[in-house]
């Protein structure tokens, strides 16, 4: 995936924009009530150009809930619609900058996490963190996570991304089939009503006639 | 006589009821899990 913004200095923000979306990946496993506790999100970076200012800022957004975000996955080339117009309104979402390396043609392994328990934060490069959140829900067909990579770096800053690679932990407590909980209650209100049926034809075997 | 006996039936609809939602309530929380989930996107 490439990622560029070549945008001419002393102007920046006016594209045009390479950016991407990863594959949309889905844990069919994760169904329930779903907490999410942590997010860890790894990648190789190659640098092609860097800005005249030195370094190579880009930006992460980590999607995760129990549906679809409605971005189609892919690459974006050439655009002049700002990558940070672009927002979601997935119930868990960790976004942040990363610096991905000085040197030309060289390629960075790049890491990132968030811990929703004790809201740390940590990455192996410089960073600037934008935001974390995350909500609890019901996860119904597994738990959904996509990726959103951009910059706005300007002065032709241009990247390439390769072994995107996420991590969720969380707490899941799946929902007991519903004909089992069907069935105990049915049958748990017939053994009562077939207790209530002996108990009267006992009451009426003793008022019987004398 | 009747009276009471169809009191005692409804007492006893009430308890299975009563059971059923008790079930409901308390059978999501017996299994709650913690996973991991990892995944390769491709771009």
């Amino acid at each position: 995936m490439n990622v560029s913004d070549l945008s001419v200095p002393p102007n920046f923000f006016t594209g045009p924009f390479n950016y991407g979306f990863t594959a949309l990946a889905l844990d069919p496993a994760v169904t329930g009530q779903v907490t999410i506790n942590s997010i860890s999100v790894s990648t190789d970076a190659t640098l092609h150009h860097l800005p005249y200012y030195g370094s190579s800022p880009f930006d992460w957004e980590i999607f995760v809930g129990p549906a679809p975000f409605g971005f189609a996955p892919g690459q974006v080339t050439g655009t002049t619609v700002r990558p940070d117009s672009i927002t979601s309104n997935a119930p868990t979402q960790l976004r942040f900058s990363q610096l991905a390396g000085t040197s030309i043609g060289g390629t960075t392994t790049l890491t990132g996490s968030y811990d929703f328990v004790s809201n740390t934060f940590q990455t192996n490069t410089g960073n600037f963190f934008k935001f974390a959140g995350t909500s609890p829900g019901q996860f119904t067909n597994g738990l959904y996570t996509q990726v959103f990579l951009w910059s706005e770096g300007g002065d032709g800053i241009n990247l390439d991304f390769r072994d995107i690679t996420v991590t969720v932990t969380g707490v899941s407590t799946p929902e007991p089939p519903s004909l089992l909980l069907f069935g105990t209650g049915v049958l748990g209100i017939l053994v009562l009503s077939l207790l209530a049926g002996l108990h009267t034809l006992s009451s009426q075997r003793n008022y019987g006639p004398q | 006589m009747e009276k009471s006996l169809l009191s005692l039936r409804r007492r006893f609809v009430i308890l299975g009821l009563f059971a059923t939602i008790t079930v409901l309530f308390l059978a999501p929380t017996a299994s709650a899990g913690s996973f991991t989930s990892t995944f390769k996107l491709a771009p």
